[in-house]
This record gives structure tokens, sequence and C-alpha cells, in this order.
């Protein structure tokens, strides 16, 4: 008969507990080489052997039981509370060979609670490199538990511990250690009060600094007083149970581990001074940031150009070939616009993320948070508030969740409120279009002013999260900051799989996610864009067609039918001169002729599609809200792009590439379209001025209505979210108007 | 009268997926609260 168990994967921060629970189970959660990834608990099946079903929890990763922050707290709360349906059968610590001293702390801790406890020693394929040499038998008898050297590499030792969990019955549940012996008084007197209940978890309830009530409301509050009693002096006895846990870990360590240093001399040593060095060390790390946003245009240029080509050719293909109708223009002109305004996207976002995969894989991304910190410091923000910053180039949902690592609250509000200013993934096609567009393709030492300007936008992006913090810290007063300690894992080559899954998770995350929405929001628009009940948008023909007769075509045409006359001409007299013929003027002035009447009927049809765009449903709209874009240096169809994109980001590229596509018979791509606009004076409208007043808009404006949920419930109210709109749309917009007005 | 059909219900699930992703989430559509605190005592939410 099968029978389900829970077990729970517990253990320090960055011992691989993630990449354990993705072995067991067969998903494919997020794991790095740098500490706290996993914030939330996450679930997944295991089948053991003999039908046994294990529901595995992978849960945050903690020091110890004494927990001073949210995702620590997550561990205690479940530990402490054997009415919880993910309450544990099974505990399995997991550990990391090298800092096995400080990971035992934790185990003993779990043992001493009476659930029992497995030993998972990770990453014991570094044994042999590391000169470590353990006795394992000897290890589990003292430590009464059984023990599984694993290596998730390497991918050994997961079979013996399948083997382990489903014996678990056979654990003991003896506590290592007696905790009483620290106050023999103290624990007395707890015991009286309290006969029914275990010592070392009333302890634990009692010495916790998160506040949370996991045993009964009665008892909770005898608890209190014990608590307000001796706050001091329950720290004094903290430490006191600390120090008699190492010196139980010592002995046994003493006796099973063996570590040859003169074999374990590496380059760690000398690699860590130079990359965390005051100078060198942020030397090395612009070095790094320059090299990837160079990467990122000169290798995604071919393949962004390619799916763009291909796009614009299965719109004109879906055009030419299913019948004419509603929905055939819808699909031509809103869908596959759409979709090709997130797909364009796919290599540069790989990129970007097989760079920053590289570096949480190879244990740099560590040694940049410690850099960050000093930096930091001053802007009245903890090393605490690094990862959740770094974590915000990717996506900032999960860099909000990961601000529950910081255990004071007014230093994790400051941190949630000033992530979104980091830039994120969404805003990366934005300014890669954007960029293309205004900025010169030239170089300076080697270097891009295209890549140059992207970085740039990415230090802004940081550098306005500092400030803000800046001005946050003096407005909401943080007394205390919150203690910083940061693990240097080891260094490590990059796992071609874990760096191949994140890439390919990350990127189909982003397209749909983002695609989903943009697609809607195409499908929405192209309706508006093609509909309208004004009488202009009815007569549409008549009114252009007159007006064409009387006045002539306006500046942007005439300009496009004299430009492409006169290239047709030189055209026809290369061809002639090129087959040495004579050249005969009276073919060419008939193919001259023929060629007028073909541009002219289809500028005729272009200024009448162009003239409905602007009496529809959302030309009327986009006129409407035109004043308020207008100083920013935007017209009415950015303006639209502007408003959607408060949804997500992203959804700019493709809110334009609709709009410009309604009615359009032309196959052409979203980067020619968005080129091809002219303003009032028959100039490019995407100029300098105006693309670096867009991309400051997008660089601060609060954008993401995902983040805006998110944030509100980090916080649990609706006043930080809507605070973080209205700041953050304030300096977007001031910064794009004083750039507009400065550089038009 | 097909396409006209296709076109207008592809519309409609377009317009649910974005109330259902962008409006359903506040309150004003979802009124239902939710219970959990941030966890610390100087936060004011709990």
């Amino acid at each position: 008969m099968s029978k389900n168990i829970n077990v729970a994967l517990i253990g320090n921060p960055n011992t691989g507990k993630t990449s354990v629970f993705n072995q067991l189970t067969g998903l494919k959660q997020k794991v790095g080489n740098y500490p706290g990834i996993t914030v939330e608990k996450k679930e997944g099946i295991c089948k053991l052997p003999r039908g046994v079903k294990a529901y595995i929890l992978d849960l945050p990763g903690t020091y110890s039981l004494n927990t001073t922050s949210l995702d620590e707290s997550v561990v205690v709360e479940l530990l402490l509370n054997k009415n919880d349906k993910d309450y544990p059968d099974v505990a399995v610590v997991i550990s990391d060979v090298e800092n096995l001293k400080r990971n035992l702390l934790l185990f003993t801790q779990i043992k001493d609670l009476k659930i029992p406890s497995i030993l998972v020693i990770n990453m014991a394929d570094r044994m042999d490199r590391k000169g470590i040499s353990l006795d394992v038998e000897l290890m589990e008898q003292r430590l009464d538990t059984k023990i599984a050297l694993v290596s998730t590499r390497k991918g050994f030792g997961i079979d013996r511990l399948k083997e382990l969990i489903a014996n678990y019955k056979q654990l003991s549940n003896k506590p290592n250690i007696n905790t009483a012996v620290i106050a023999p008084e103290y624990f007395k007197n707890l015991k009286e009060v309290f006969p029914k209940e275990d010592l070392y978890k009333l302890w634990l309830v009692i010495t916790q600094d998160v506040n949370f009530m996991p045993i009964e409301r009665n008892a909770a509050a005898s608890v209190n007083e014990f608590k307000a009693k001796s706050k001091t002096e329950l720290k004094r006895l903290q430490h006191k149970e600390t120090v008699l846990r190492y010196q139980f870990i010592n002995g046994i360590l003493k006796e099973t581990y063996k570590k040859d240093f003169r074999t374990a001399k590496g380059f760690r040593g000398s690699l860590d001074k130079i990359l965390t060095h005051k100078f060198f060390g942020y030397l090395i790390f612009f070095a790094i940031l320059l090299t990837i946003f160079q990467a990122i245009f000169d290798w995604s240029g071919y393949p962004m150009d390619f799916i763009d080509a291909q796009f614009a050719a299965l719109a004109d293909w879906t055009k030419n070939t299913l019948p004419p109708g509603i929905l055939t223009d819808l699909l031509a002109e809103g869908i596959i616009a759409g979709i090709g305004g997130v797909v364009i996207f796919i290599p540069q976002i790989a990129f970007l993320f097989l760079f920053i995969s590289l570096l949480e894989e190879s244990g740099y991304m560590s040694r940049v948070v410690f850099l960050m910190d000093k930096l930091m410091r001053p802007f009245g923000l903890s090393g605490k508030s690094v990862v959740p910053l770094m974590s915000g180039t990717a996506c900032a949902i999960p860099a909000v969740m990961a601000t529950r690592t910081i255990e004071n609250w007014k230093e994790r509000l400051i941190t949630i409120l000033v992530v979104p200013f980091t830039t994120c993934s969404a805003r990366l096609p934005v300014y890669l279009i954007l960029i293309a567009l205004v900025i010169p393709e030239g170089r300076f030492i080697g270097l891009s002013y295209q890549a140059l300007t992207l970085m740039g936008l990415y230090l802004l992006g940081f550098v306005m999260s500092l400030c803000s913090a800046m001005i946050l810290n003096k407005i909401l007063k943080i007394k205390s900051r919150s203690l910083f300690m940061i693990e240097m894992p080891a260094y490590r080559l990059p796992l071609f799989k874990n760096v191949f899954y994140t890439v390919v998770e990350k990127t189909k995350s982003f397209v749909l996610g983002a695609g989903k929405i943009i697609l809607a929001i195409s499908i929405v628009l192209w309706f508006l864009g093609s509909y309208g009940w004004s009488n202009e948008f009815k007569n549409a023909e008549t009114i252009v067609k007159e007006r064409i007769d009387n006045e002539g075509f306006n500046a942007y045409s005439k300009n496009y039918l004299q430009n492409n006359l006169e290239a047709f001409k030189y055209q026809l007299k290369d061809s002639a001169l090129s087959k040495n013929d004579k050249i005969d003027l009276t073919n060419i002035r008939t193919a001259l002729q023929e060629r007028d009447v073909e541009l002219h009927d289809r500028l005729v049809e272009q200024e009448i599609a162009s003239f409905k765009l602007e009496n529809s449903f959302i030309g009327q709209a986009g006129k409407a809200i035109e004043p308020i874009v207008k100083p920013l240096g935007y017209d009415w169809k950015i303006g639209i792009a502007v408003i959607t994109s408060f949804a997500a980001r992203e959804v700019f590229v493709g809110t334009l590439a609709t709009i410009y596509s309604v009615g359009s018979d032309e196959e052409e791509t979203i980067k020619n379209r968005m080129a091809a606009e002219v303003n009032a004076n028959g100039k490019p409208l995407f100029n300098l001025a105006t693309g670096v007043s867009l991309m400051l808009f997008y660089a601060f404006a609060m954008q993401c209505m995902s983040t805006l949920a998110i944030v509100k419930r980090e916080t649990n109210s609706w006043k930080w979210p809507l605070y973080q709109l209205l700041f953050m749309s304030a300096i977007a917009y001031v910064t794009a108007f004083t750039a507009y007005q400065i550089l038009k | 009268m097909i396409q006209t059909i296709v076109a207008v219900l592809i519309l409609i699930l377009a317009l649910a997926y974005l109330v259902n992703k962008f409006l359903y989430p506040l309150p004003f559509f979802n009124s239902k609260k939710d219970p959990k605190n941030c966890g610390n005592s100087d936060c004011g939410c709990s």
C-alpha cells in the first residue's frame, strides 16, 4: 500500500537545497551560486522506493532557528506547528561539505525538536580537491542520525537519500543536546508552567524576534510574560546555547572531519582579494557590465533583424493569402504585429539572462553583493538590500519578494519602494528599439555608443534607486540597520545544464508572461484603431480625396513621392548603362509615368488610412491626451503607447507596432515603421530629443501593474503602491520634460 | 460574416483576459482581504 510522507528540505543559505529539491522532484526551480534565492516554501512530489510518495518542501535558507527575518521565520513556523498540514515527518538538513561546522548548528537545533532528521552533506565531489576526508559512519553514530553524501552537480548520492527518506521510521528522534543545562532554574520554571509542552520548542517560541503565534493563544500569553521579564537575559542564554552547540559540534568534527590544508590551498583567496578590492573590484565589475551590454548589441542585431523581417513577411503573406475581411486584417495588422513586438526581443533577453546566470553560477554575484554593500551604506541601505536590487535587473516582482530577508521593517519598506527603479528586463525592449532609432552606430574606443547608452540607462536606474533610498531614509528614519552577513561561495565552473535552464525558463516566462498581455492589448488596440463613430471616420475617403485634389499631398507624401521618383529615375539610367544600351528617354518617361500613378494611388490609400486612424476611437482618445504628452515631445500615438505601458512596460513596442500597422499594406519591419514616422514638420518623429525623453520616462515611471500588486501584498496596504506610482510617475514626467525641452 | 463573428469573439476573449489580469485584483472588484501580516511588530500592518 502506498504511503504519503512530508519531507522538509532545510539548511543554511547556498548549500544547494533547491538543487537537491530539483533532483528529488524532477522539477526545475531556480538555483544559483549565491544566497537568498528561495524566500518562499516550494512543493514537489518524489516517488520513493516501496511505493512511498513524498511531498518535498523546499524551505528558505536559514543559519539557525533563532530567526530574525520573515523568510527565515517560514522555517521555524512550520517546525513548531504540528498541526500544519506540511509539518514534516522527516527533516532533510542540507549542508555544504566545506562549511560543516556552521551547518551542523542548525542540524542539532532541528534534531532537538525531536523531528526525525537526515543529514545531507552536499558538494561531496569537492572533497578530494579540497583535501577533505570524512568518517561518515562515526559521524552518524555521534550525531545519532543517517548521512547521505551527495553531489547535485555530479548527480550522485540522491538514490541513497531517497532510500533513507523511505526508511525514515528507523531514524532516531532523540535530541542531540540537553538545552536545559544552560539555565537549569529557568527551564525548571518553564516545565512547571507548561508541563505538557516540549521544553526546547517553548524555548524557541520565547526567543524568536519575529512575531508569530504557532502555539495556543493562552499558552502564548504566558510565553509572552516569560519573554517580557528578561529580554537581555534571554539573549545571554541564547548565546550560551550557541556556545554549547559549537562545543558539541567541535568534539564530533575533531574525530570525524579532516582537512589537509596543503591540498586545499587554492587561488580562491587571492582571486577574492582582487574581485572585492576597493578599486579593482569596481573596475572589474564595470568592465564586465560593459562587455555584457556590448555583447547584447553586437550579437543580437542579426537575429533581431531576421525575426523582425520574418514577422513582416508573415503579416504580408497572411494579407495576400487569406480571404479579405476583418479577421484577416486583425491577424495581419493586430495579432502578428503585436506578437512580433515581443518575439523580436528574444535574442537580447536570452543574452542578458545568459550573462546573469553565468555570474550567479560562478559565485561572482556574491562578490558583487559584497562590493555593493560598501557603496550603499552612505545612501542609508545595508547590504541586505543589494540582493533585491540586483534581482530587480531581471524582474521587480521576485526582487520585492526577496526583501523578506531584511528584518528591519523600515529598511525593507524603503527597499521595496526603490526596487522598481532598477532596470528590469521589461524595459530592455523599449530601450533597445529607441537606442537603435536615435543613437548613432559609431564607436568610442571600440565600444559602440549604443552599448554605452544602454549601460548608462542601467546605471541611471541604480543611481536613482540609491538617491530615492536616501530621501526615504530621511523621511522614514531608520534607527538601527539590519546586520548584513554574506557567505562567499566557492568559485565554480558554471554548470551548462543550470545555465541553459535558467536562460530557457527566464526567456520563456518573459515571452509568455509579456506575450499574453501584449497580444490581448494588440487585439483591443487594433479594434479601437480600425473603427470610429465620428463623421470624419465614416467619410474619410471622400474628405481625403477632396483635400488631395484641392491642396495636394501632405508634406511627408510629397517628399516620399519626389524622393522615390528620383531614385527610380537613376535606377533606370544605371540599368541601361550597365547593359551598354543607349538611354531611351521615351522609355524612361513612360516608366516614370507608370511609377508615378502607382505611387500616387498608394499614397492616397496611405493618407486615407492615416486620416481614419486619427479619427478612430483610439485616435480620438490619443488626441484627448496629446496636450499632456506633447510637452515631452510625444505625438498622440506615442501617448497611447505610454498609457497602455502602464499595464506593463514591454507593451510599448507592441502597441506602436499595432498602431503603425493599422491600414498599412506595405511589408515593413517595426523598426522601419517607427523610423518612417514624421512629425507635423515632416521631420523624423523619433529624433534624439524625443528618444532621450522617452528613455528617461521609461527609466523612472512605475509602469507595471503586477509589481504594484506584489507591493500591495508585501506591505498589506494600497497606500505604499499608490505613493510609489505617484512618486515615480512625477519623477518620470519632470525628467522627460526637462530632457526634451533642453535637447529639442 | 464568419470572419466578423470570429474577430468579435477574439476581441471579447482579449478583453476578458485583460479585465481578469489587471482589474480583478483591485479592491473595488475583489473585496477579499489578505489576512496575512508581514510578520514584523513595528510596521503597523499587524
